[in-house]
C-alpha cells in the first residue's frame, strides 16, 4: 500500500512539471502587459520609469528564462510576490484558501448529508412522485448557470430579505472589531446564507441524481432478493445491504470533490465578492499577475491529482475487493 | 426420499391451488397499466414431506416466478398456498409483516447464480449467519460463530472460510454457501432456482449430491427448478413440465420418461442429446416460436405448435387431469388427446 502511494506520488512529478510548462505558456499568450495593467490607461508615467519597473518585476528577459527563475524559485518555496496585491503571494494564498475552505466545507456537508437520503428514497420509490420531483429539480439545477441562479437569488431572495449580498463580513464591524468570537462567527454566517444556498442547490441537482442512479444499480442486484429471503426488514436490506454497496461510487465523487473544497468556484465567488482563492485569481488573470496565478492554478493542479489519488486509496478501504497494487 | 410404496401414508407439505401472477406492462406516456405478463397461470399441485419434484420448461415459462411466489418473494396475483409447517398452517398467499417473516424459518430458497447472489461487501460469516441473528435463532457472539461454522461444514466448506468473502471462492464453493445460506433458518422445504445451471458440469453433481445428503439428513423437500432434463432426473420424485405459466404434465420420474403423455414433454424428451455418435437421431423439432405471455393463445397454449392438433385445441383449454388412472396412476396431463396420440 506505502509503495504504491509512493509510486503514484512520484508520478506526479513529471506530470506537474508539463502542467506548469503549459501555464506558463498560456500566461505568455495572453494579451497585454503587467505593468500596463497594474498602471491603468493614461496613468501618466513616463515611458523609461515602465521600463525600469519591468527589470525590477523581471519582465524583460525572454520566455524560457523567466520560466527557469520561477521554476527554480517555487521549487525552493518562494512563490514570488504579487504584483497586485503587493504582497507575497504565499501569504494572500493561504488566507484566500481558508476562506474558500469554510464556504465549501458547509456546503459539501450539507449538500451530502441531503441527497444521500434524498437519492435513496427516490431509488426505492422509483417512478414516484418523490422521484419524479426530484428529477425534475436536478433536469432544472443542472441545466441553469450557477451566476444565473445567483442573480435569481439576490433578486427574489437576498433583496427583499435585506441579506447581505457580498464579502464574508461586514466591513464596518470588522474595521472597528467585533465585540466578542460569537458576534463575529455570526456576520460570517449571515454573509454565508447566500453564496451557501447557491453552492447547496447547485451541487444538489448532480449529486442526488447520483445517489439515486448508485443505489438503483445495486437494489436490483440477486443478493438484494438474496437479503429479502432471509426475512430481513426492508431497512436492514436497504441500508446494510443496499447502501453499503452503493457507497462506492459515492465516495469516489467525494474523491472529486475534495478540489473543489479547496479550490472553490471562481464564478461564485465573484459574484458575490467571496474573498477566497477563486475571487483572486480572477482578478490576478485581469492584471496579468503571473506569480499569482500561476501559484494558484498550480496549487488547483496539485489538488485535483492528490483528489484522485485519495479516492484510489479510499476505494480499497471501502471494497474488500479492491486490492491496491 | 419417500418409499414409493407406502403412497397411502404420504404427508401433503404444501398444497398449491390455482396460483397465478401476473405482472403489469407500463406503457404511454404516464405509465398506464395496460397490459399484463402471465407469468403463472394457474398452476395446482402437492408436494409431500421429504420428496422432490422437478419443474422443467423452457426459458421465460414461469418456472422461476412459481418458485419465487411459493415462498412469498412475490406477492401471488390469485390463488392459494396452503402449507403445514411446524409453526404455519393455512393459507399463506396472503401472509404479510411478522408472519411473513416467520415464514422465512420455514421456507427457504437457493438461488441460480452463485456469483450474483451474494453480497461482495459481506464475510461468509455475515452472509450466512444474518438471518440467524435477525430472527434470534442464535445469540451474538460464540453461539452464532459456532453456529456458522457447523453450517459451512455440513456444506462442504472448512471453517476458517467463515471471514472470506464471497469473491474468495469459486462458483461450487460459492454455491455452497449460498446452500449454508438457506439451511441457515432450519427450513423444511426448499426452492432451488436452478442452482447448478451455473455451475461447471463437473461441480454440478458435487452440489446435487450434496444436496440430496442434505434431504436425507435433516428431512428437506425441494421444489428444484431446471431447464437441464437429466439434472432433473437425477434428483427428482416426480417432475412437472411447465409451458407458458401453465403445468401440462406430473407424473414420477420413471413414468414421466418411459410414457410421456403430452406431446410438448415428447419433444422436450427427444430433444435430450444422446451420447453416441454414431446414432442417428430422429428428433422431431418443436415448429414455430414459443407465443407471448402476454397474448396467451387461446384454448390449449400449445396448439400453435402441436403436430397433433384439432379444432378442439383451440377453444376449449385442457385440465390437468389423471388421464388412465388403472394404467398410469398419478400421471396428470394437460392434453384434449392423452392416452390417444
Amino acid at each position: 500500500m506505502l509503495k504504491y502511494i509512493g509510486k503514484r506520488l512520484l508520478h506526479l512529478i513529471p506530470v506537474m512539471l508539463i502542467i506548469s510548462m503549459v501555464l506558463f505558456g498560456i500566461m505568455e499568450l495572453m494579451p497585454g502587459d503587467a505593468v500596463n495593467a497594474y498602471l491603468g490607461v493614461g496613468s501618466g508615467v513616463s515611458v523609461e520609469q515602465q521600463a525600469q519597473m519591468r527589470e525590477e518585476l523581471g519582465l524583460n528577459k525572454n520566455v524560457v528564462v523567466r520560466y527557469g527563475n520561477w521554476l527554480g524559485r517555487t521549487l525552493k518555496g518562494d512563490f514570488g510576490k504579487s504584483i497586485l496585491l503587493r504582497a507575497p503571494v504565499r501569504d494572500v494564498m493561504g488566507r484566500s484558501i481558508w476562506n474558500t475552505f469554510i464556504l465549501n466545507f458547509f456546503g459539501m456537508v450539507i449538500a451530502f448529508a441531503i441527497s444521500i437520503p434524498v437519492g435513496i428514497k427516490s431509488a426505492v420509490k422509483k417512478y414516484g412522485a418523490y422521484d419524479n420531483f426530484w428529477t425534475v429539480f436536478s433536469l432544472v439545477g443542472v441545466s441553469m448557470p450557477s451566476f444565473f441562479f445567483a442573480l435569481v437569488l439576490i433578486f427574489f431572495v437576498g433583496i427583499p430579505l435585506g441579506l447581505p449580498l457580498t464579502l464574508m463580513r461586514d466591513p464596518m464591524q470588522a474595521v472597528r472589531g467585533y465585540p466578542s468570537l460569537w458576534a463575529e462567527l455570526v456576520d460570517i454566517g449571515r454573509h454565508m446564507i447566500m453564496p451557501l444556498t447557491v453552492l447547496v442547490i447547485s451541487s444538489l441537482a448532480s449529486l442526488t441524481r447520483y445517489v439515486r442512479n448508485s443505489v438503483l444499480e445495486v437494489i436490483n442486484q440477486d443478493y438484494i432478493r438474496t437479503a429479502r429471503s432471509k426475512g430481513l426488514s426492508e431497512k436492514v436490506v436497504i441500508y446494510k445491504h443496499a447502501f453499503r454497496n452503493a457507497l462506492l461510487p459515492i465516495v469516489t465523487l467525494l474523491g472529486s470533490y475534495i478540489p473543489s473544497l479547496f479550490g472553490g468556484s471562481l464564478i461564485l465567488e465573484t459574484i458575490f465578492k467571496w474573498p477566497g482563492i477563486g475571487n483572486r485569481l480572477h482578478e490576478a488573470i485581469f492584471k496579468k499577475d503571473t506569480s499569482l496565478v500561476m501559484a494558484i492554478n498550480v496549487f488547483y493542479a496539485l489538488l485535483m491529482l492528490a483528489g484522485n489519488l485519495l479516492a484510489d486509496i479510499s476505494y480499497a478501504f471501502v471494497d474488500p475487493r479492491v486490492k491496491v497494487s | 426420499m419417500i418409499n414409493k410404496e407406502d403412497k397411502s401414508k404420504r404427508e401433503v407439505q404444501l398444497e398449491v391451488i390455482d396460483i397465478k401472477k401476473y405482472f403489469p406492462v407500463k406503457s404511454g406516456f404516464m405509465g398506464r397499466k395496460v397490459e399484463y405478463i402471465k407469468a403463472v397461470d394457474g398452476v395446482s399441485f402437492k408436494l409431500h414431506r421429504g420428496e422432490t419434484i422437478g419443474l422443467v420448461g423452457e426459458s421465460g415459462c414461469g418456472k422461476s416466478t412459481l418458485g419465487r411466489t411459493i415462498v412469498r418473494l412475490y406477492d401471488p396475483t390469485e390463488g392459494k398456498i396452503i402449507y403445514h409447517g411446524r409453526e404455519i398452517e393455512g393459507d399463506i398467499a396472503k401472509l404479510k409483516g411478522k408472519q411473513l417473516k416467520a415464514l422465512r424459518r420455514e421456507m427457504q430458497l437457493i438461488f441460480q447464480d452463485p456469483y450474483s447472489s451474494l453480497n461482495p461487501r459481506m464475510s461468509v460469516s455475515n452472509i450466512v449467519g444474518e438471518a440467524m441473528l435477525s430472527h434470534g435463532i442464535v445469540k451474538p457472539g460464540k453461539e452464532y460463530k459456532n453456529a456458522v461454522m457447523d453450517l459451512i461444514e455440513t456444506c462442504g466448506l472448512s471453517p476458517y472460510h467463515i471471514y472470506r468473502y464471497p469473491h474468495q471462492f469459486s462458483g461450487g464453493q460459492r454455491q455452497r454457501i449460498g446452500i449454508a445460506r438457506a439451511l441457515a433458518l432450519n427450513p423444511d422445504f426448499i426452492v432451488a432456482d436452478e442452482p447448478v445451471s451455473a455451475l461447471d458440469v463437473s461441480i454440478q453433481s458435487q452440489i446435487l449430491n450434496l444436496m440430496m445428503d442434505l434431504q436425507e439428513k435433516m428431512g428437506l423437500s425441494y421444489l428444484f427448478i431446471s431447464h437441464d432434463l437429466s439434472v432433473v432426473k437425477h434428483i427428482s420424485d416426480r417432475i412437472g413440465v411447465m409451458y407458458i405459466g401453465s403445468l401440462v404434465e406430473l407424473a414420477a420420474k420413471d413414468e414421466l420418461y418411459k410414457t410421456p403423455a403430452h406431446p410438448y414433454t415428447r419433444a422436450l424428451l427427444d430433444a435430450i442429446p444422446v451420447a453416441d455418435p454414431t446414432l442417428k437421431r430422429q428428433m422431431k423439432p418443436i415448429i414455430g416460436e414459443l407465443p407471448s405471455n402476454i397474448h396467451v393463445p387461446s384454448g390449449c397454449k400449445f396448439h400453435t405448435r402441436c403436430p397433433y392438433v384439432k379444432d378442439i385445441c383451440k377453444q376449449e383449454i385442457p385440465i390437468l387431469r389423471e388421464y388412465d388412472p388403472e394404467n398410469h396412476p398419478e400421471h396428470f396431463v394437460a392434453c384434449h388427446f392423452a392416452g390417444e396420440i
